[in-house]
């Protein structure tokens, strides 16, 4: 539409070409030749040319203030967005999203805001003690009765906030509050998942996600977007501003980290930017709770009992209140214990927060502070510290180790263990300790059984004993007691043994002198170690435990000696042997 | 370090749950299998110089009562089937299993283990069972979960497919 005619007027408009007659040839074959019928003709070339000049001429008609455009337009729009929908419901929610969520929270803020009103109304009647107090810090503060209200009756803290990846319900950022006691995130976050889905099937609501949890003192909020899941673990009564912290949360991670999202394979680490959004959902909770717990409100709330004249025993001395401030500090500085909040409750300092049982009393810090008891009442929450301290008392108590076993814990959880114990303990230990929290291993390398060194003490004193002979292979007389002692030994060798499982045996050795040929000597050293067999499976040593051995005599015999050395050597030893168990046979 | 979702699967009473029981850290008792319908433990495998935690999630074995909640396979980076091999039965579940899984969650790497291998006078797999998984192209394992024998090795193969 553009070029042709353009060059035709060119050509036909120029007065120095030389023939008129070549002018009209040109001119006629340009109209009825094959390129104008081809630009006609040709549906791609014709687009292009329409392409071209399109834009321009719907600005000019917007321009003009013509409808026309953005009506013919309207069904298109309309069923391109239908289909859209129809094909995937994902890429319009996902553009819409980060949207929304302000537009939705703009109308619930106002209608809210109406809420809110008809409270303050319905309240404005109700006078007790409480509320009159309220009512004189709405004034103080200029917020409304209302919000007082619901500050005032809120008590709660996030505990854990995790950021989920939706679809495989691998955990991409976990933060814990330093006070609360957290399991394992990765499988917190799976198991968590899988009750979503859990709940899903099994009432059949598709898209919808589970928005809250109750269980006793915790709520679990869940927020969810198209790609992740933030989930508040809260303990207490939150506010409703917190879902507003969360959805704030979610969509700031949703723009910066969108890339990341849809191509996550499982790299949590690129996930760290998002650690400010999760924080700002922990960390404004502290700070409502922190100044909650802050002497100006002390100061403020006296003031104000002061000023309504509500009672005379609104009067604090400040300093009681000094003393009372320098015991809370004392406390927290305790460890095992943290204190959330202290309010005067009925003329008395009432106290809560947490405390694990094995933390110093407080009644013991107040006899030492000059305190009065009466005038304090506590409120514990019962909590496990990871204070190393706490965790070795704890394994302690749980253990019971005989005095002769030191344990120590270190910063990574492992129980040493090292002295002397009972078998029976060691065993049981290792599996008791391993079921405290934060106790990754326990270490026995350093423990040697009891029943292990006093094995080696019998084994010494059988293995000290010897039985004399004379020379025709009758044991010299007065031997008995020392039998009977032995006996008692074997037997309580025997005993130690069993106990931890170690097999035992007891070598009888026969010797003799070289004097007489060997043969009869061998027959001789044979005939003394069962004589000493026999003598002692009659004093209750069963004949198994017991093995008879002949001990050649050495070769080195000192001449001049030999009669004595052959009177020493008509005798009986005794050599204690551990089997190992595959050696038994 | 990495994380990835690996989903069990197979018939009932096929062993999942004992084969990884000694080679996992977990929470949660046996309890929420037969509630919820499964149970998450996690396993730390190196592979390659490379640290991978893998977020086991052992589903309820299929039985004529119960079915596989197939939500559960969601983001699964890959899955393991587990065979009984002294039931060649739980092998033809695991075929059945497999095709509904990958119309699920789409091709992810997967590893078969056939379990009981020690209770070798029952075993009743025979050569042309692993015939027909080679001309499949599946990679399997054997294993026991009572001796501990190639479990270990199990799962380092299917971590190694996964990288």
């Amino acid at each position: 539409m553009s070029n042709l005619p353009t060059n035709a007027n060119q050509d036909a408009s120029n007065p120095d070409k030389p023939s008129q007659a070549d002018d009209l040839t040109k001119l006629r074959s340009l109209l009825i030749g094959p390129a104008l019928k081809e630009q006609f003709e040709n549906a791609k070339l014709r687009s292009e040319d329409v392409s071209r000049v399109l834009p321009e001429a719907i600005q000019l008609t917007l321009k003009t203030g013509d409808k026309r455009v953005s009506e013919a337009v309207v069904p298109t729009v309309e069923h391109a967005i239908k289909s859209s929908v129809n094909t995937d419901q994902n890429i319009l929610s996902e553009a819409l999203f980060p949207i929304m969520g302000p537009a939705i929270r703009k109308a619930i803020a106002a209608a809210i805001q109406n809420l809110t009103d008809s409270l303050n109304q319905s309240l404005e009647h109700s006078l007790s003690p409480q509320s009159i107090s309220w009512r004189f810090e709405a004034w103080r503060t200029g917020k409304s009765f209302a919000e007082v209200l619901l500050l005032r009756t809120l008590v709660y803290q996030v505990e854990q906030v995790f950021l989920i990846h939706k679809n495989s319900g691998l955990v991409l950022q976990h933060l814990a509050a330093e006070t609360a006691a957290a399991q394992d995130a990765d499988l917190v976050s799976a198991m968590f998942t899988a009750i979503q889905d859990f709940v899903r099937d099994s009432f059949s609501v598709s898209d919808d996600t589970l928005g809250s949890l109750q269980v006793g003192e915790l709520t679990i909020w869940v927020n969810e977007g198209p790609q992740a899941i933030i989930a508040c673990v809260i303990r207490g009564n939150p506010p409703g501003q917190l879902r507003q912290t969360m959805e704030n949360a979610l969509e700031r991670i949703h723009l910066v980290q969108e890339q990341q999202l849809h191509h996550f394979q499982g790299d949590s680490s690129a996930f760290e930017p998002s650690q400010p959004y999760l924080e700002e959902c922990l960390q404004s909770q502290y700070q409502a709770k922190k100044k909650r717990a802050s002497p100006l409100k002390w100061i403020g709330g006296a003031a104000g009992i002061l000023l309504l004249g509500l009672g005379a025993w609104g009067v604090l001395s400040s300093y009681e209140r000094h003393q009372v401030q320098s015991f809370v500090d004392q406390l927290n500085q305790e460890a095992g214990i943290v204190v959330l909040r202290t309010e005067k409750q009925d003329g008395k300092y009432a106290i809560s927060g947490l405390r694990d049982p094995l933390a110093p009393e407080p009644a013991d810090l107040m006899a030492k502070m000059d305190l009065e008891p009466e005038k304090f009442v506590f409120y514990w929450e019962p909590y496990l510290s990871f204070d190393a301290e706490f965790i070795e008392s704890r394994v302690k108590s749980l253990l019971q180790p005989p005095e002769t076993v030191t344990l120590k814990v270190d910063t990574n959880g492992t129980v040493q263990a090292s002295g002397t114990a009972p078998q029976a303990w060691i065993t049981e230990a290792k599996q008791l300790a391993l079921r405290l929290p934060n106790i990754t291993q326990f270490n026995t390398q350093q423990i040697v059984p009891v029943e292990a060194s006093a094995l080696a003490g019998i084994k010494a004193k059988i293995e000290a004993q010897t039985f004399f002979f004379t020379q025709n292979a009758q044991l010299v007389p007065q031997q008995n007691d020392k039998l009977k002692t032995l006996a008692e030994d074997i037997k309580q060798l025997a005993k130690t043994a069993k106990t931890i499982n170690q097999n035992v045996a007891v070598l009888v050795e026969g010797h003799t002198d070289r004097s007489g040929s060997e043969l009869i000597n061998l027959y001789v050293r044979e005939i003394r170690a069962k004589a000493i067999i026999s003598l002692l499976s009659k004093q209750g040593i069963e004949k198994n435990l017991l093995q008879a051995v002949s001990i050649e005599p050495s070769e080195s015999t000192t001449p001049g000696l030999v009669s004595q050395i052959s009177k020493s050597n008509r005798k009986v030893t005794f050599k204690v042997i551990f089997i190992h168990p595959s050696d038994a046979n | 370090m990495l994380q990835k979702k690996i989903c069990m699967v197979g018939a009932f009473a096929t062993g999942k749950t004992s084969l990884v029981a000694r080679y996992v850290q977990g929470i949660y008792s046996d309890k929420y299998q037969t509630t919820v319908g499964v149970k998450i433990d996690k396993k730390v495998v190196t592979v390659a110089g490379q640290e991978l935690n893998l977020i086991l999630w052992d589903i309820h074995g299929e039985d004529e009562f119960q079915k596989i909640r197939m939500s559960y396979l969601r983001g699964s980076a890959a899955y393991i089937l587990v065979v009984d091999g002294t039931r060649r039965d739980t092998l033809g579940t695991v075929f059945q299993l497999q095709a509904k899984v990958e119309d699920t969650i789409g091709k992810v790497p997967f590893i078969t283990i056939f379990n009981k291998y020690d209770l070798s006078q029952d075993w009743e797999v025979g050569e042309e069972d692993l015939e027909e998984l080679s001309q499949r192209q599946w990679t399997y394992c054997m294993g026991s979960a009572r001796t501990g024998l190639g479990v270990e090795e199990c799962f380092t193969k299917l971590a190694q497919m996964m990288l």
